[in-house]
């Protein structure tokens, strides 16, 4: 089944086209990986399925439903969430607070009787955080305020996750795992996983699909194996058509 | 249970403050309902404006409006409407022009916030000041209003339901949102909060009780002037009792508030300069050393003590 419909998806900031005709699905279930240089149009993406910015053409549609024109808040609690690549908790509170408030507002409809902190325990507890609880949020390492945003998207209750270079800046260790939090995560939550990821490998890996966006036009779309196989990938990725 | 226990504690506190208010009158005299007066209007404002500014971390500059709103009320519709009934029209005055102006001032942040809601509060002094002037009123006078006392137990009234409210929002869900927004407003909208929503309420909620000083206060000075109710040092005075005894806790404005009458009692009358100069160097010290205000260094220091 559908879960992510990308139509016809335009975007300009005045005379720079950072998306142009995009066109694609997520289906439910799926870890879909996009993949493209620096500037290709990624967090752009995103910020148009998340409802920060409005695309200049097209419309993404989220079950069925229309998701441009909606806010932030409405498309959170259809049940998609995101992480931002430049991280952003929220300031004066502690860890454990960050992902208290996404529950709180994000996840309400998901009833539970557990009370808030041990239910916020619980989701730092699969992303390695919980140790942590009771830091200012602004102390944690670089890695740590990557697994907040994962955890405070956890939080809201999420059916769709929008991940965005969650492990860059991270060490081979730390990326290991993170590979394997999200893996855990993914079946524990039921989700749908929409991943953008600079390292080729790491994002293999993890994905079933990936697709490929270069100068904010999608050049490829396939397995990772495809995808690894493709000409016009291998050109622009690595520089040349080595056959 | 410690959250209940600190909830006893601050309401039982509330309820000494104000008790002992209400009794100052008839213990020292008339000089002293006149302080009481003055601090629980302090307290009112202040908390007020941490309502929404300290939880938001939107500064308003110009929070007078609110007050010289709900005086020109008071004003204009004395000996015409009742009492009961002109001074919570002039919060509820304020709270709708917070609401009308509400949704163009909070699309900006951060010092154009704090220019805006200044500049806004000048704006509307010059308006009324020339409406009065055209209307051949440059000041108008309250014969007949109320006695000190009487003014003085509403104004604790209303600093008491300010301080409730503060607390009461803290602690709430919308209270978490409004933190939330401080912490991070793109946040915020992400984990699923109407950011605009929330503002609006906040700022429209945090001006019905200053509309409702403003009144009294206009009752208390037996005249009104345009000048005078919409003077910017009462918006620059709450944000100083707001800075020193922190905002984002309802002991706060109460810490400060006590802070700055006690200081001008002690010092305004007979040496004003130095007040002043004084005032400028704690809100130096306060911002630079202890930017949670003496709410944060009483934290800091019952966390020392427990550990
Ligand atoms: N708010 C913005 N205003 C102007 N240009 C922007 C804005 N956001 C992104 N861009 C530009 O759009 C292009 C795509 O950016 P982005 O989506 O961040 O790329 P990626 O995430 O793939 O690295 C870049 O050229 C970037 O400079
Ligand atoms: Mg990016």
């Amino acid at each position: 089944m559908t879960l992510l419909q990308i139509e016809k998806i335009g975007k300009s900031f005045g005379g720079l086209r950072a998306l142009n005709d995009v066109n694609f699905a997520v289906n439910n279930g799926e870890t879909v990986g996009l993949m493209g240089a620096n500037g290709a149009g990624k967090t752009t993406l995103f910020s148009i399925i998340a409802g920060h910015q409005p695309p200049t053409d097209g419309i993404v549609r989220f079950k069925g439903d229309q998701m441009t024109g909606k806010r932030p808040d409405q498309i959170c609690h259809a049940g998609i969430a995101r992480t931002f690549q430049i991280v952003r908790p929220f300031a004066r509170m502690t860890v454990r607070e960050n992902v208290e408030t996404a529950i709180l507002f994000g996840g309400a409809r998901h009833a539970s009787n557990q009370p808030l902190e041990i239910r916020a325990k619980d989701i730092l507890d699969q992303v390695g955080l919980v140790d942590q609880s009771e830091m200012p949020s602004g102390a944690l390492t670089l890695s740590g305020r990557k697994k907040l945003e994962v955890a405070r998207a956890l939080g809201t209750g999420p059916e769709l996750l929008l991940l965005d270079e969650v492990m860059a800046g991270l060490t081979p260790a730390e990326v290991a795992k993170m590979l394997d939090t999200l893996r855990a995560i993914k079946a524990d939550h039921k989700l749908t996983i929409f991943i953008i990821e600079h390292v080729v490998s790491t994002l293999s890996d993890l994905s079933d699909r990936i697709i490929v966006l270069h100068h904010g036009v999608k050049i490829a779309e396939g397995t990772p194996r495809e995808i690894a196989e493709n000409k016009d990938v291998r050109t622009v990725y690595f520089g040349g058509d080595d056959t | 249970m410690t959250v209940l226990r600190s909830d006893l504690a601050f309401f039982a506190g509330l309820a000494i403050l104000a008790g002992f208010g209400l009794s100052v009158g008839s213990l020292f005299g008339t000089y002293w309902v006149i302080v009481a007066l003055n601090f629980a209007m302090w307290i009112a404002l202040t908390q007020s404006w941490a309502l929404f500014s300290g939880l938001t971390g939107y500064i308003s500059l110009g929070n007078v409006v609110f007050y010289g709103l709900g005086a020109y009320t008071v004003a204009v519709s004395f000996k015409v409407l009742p009492l009961w009934v002109a001074v919570p029209m002039g919060g509820l005055v304020a709270a709708v022009f917070a609401l009308m102006i509400a949704v163009p001032a909070l699309r900006v942040r951060g010092p154009y916030f704090v220019i805006l809601t200044f500049g806004i509060s000048e704006l509307v002094k010059y308006s009324i000041l020339n409406l009065e002037t055209y209307l051949g009123k440059s000041s108008r006078l309250l014969f007949g209003a109320p006695s000190a006392e009487a003014v003085l137990y509403t104004m604790i009234a209303l600093a008491v339901a300010s301080s409730v409210l503060m607390r009461l929002v803290k602690s709430s869900t919308f209270g978490r949102g409004l933190v939330a927004i401080q912490g991070d407003e793109t946040s915020a909208e992400t984990v699923g909060i109407p950011v605009t929503r929330f503002k609006v309420m906040g700022f429209t909620l945090s001006a019905f009780i200053p509309g409702m000083v403003g009144g009294l206060m206009a009752l208390r000075s037996t005249y009104f002037e345009v000048l005078q109710v919409f003077n910017p040092f009462i918006s620059f005075t709450i944000v100083t009792m707001a800075i020193i005894g922190g905002s984002n806790d309802a002991r706060g404005p109460i810490l400060g508030a006590a802070f700055l009458v006690f200081l001008s009692e002690l010092l305004w009358s007979s040496a004003p300069r130095l007040y002043m100069i004084l005032l400028g160097a704690f809100l130096i010290a306060f911002v630079l050393l202890a930017p949670s205000g003496l709410v944060g260094l009483l934290r800091k220091y019952g966390e020392g003590h427990s550990k």
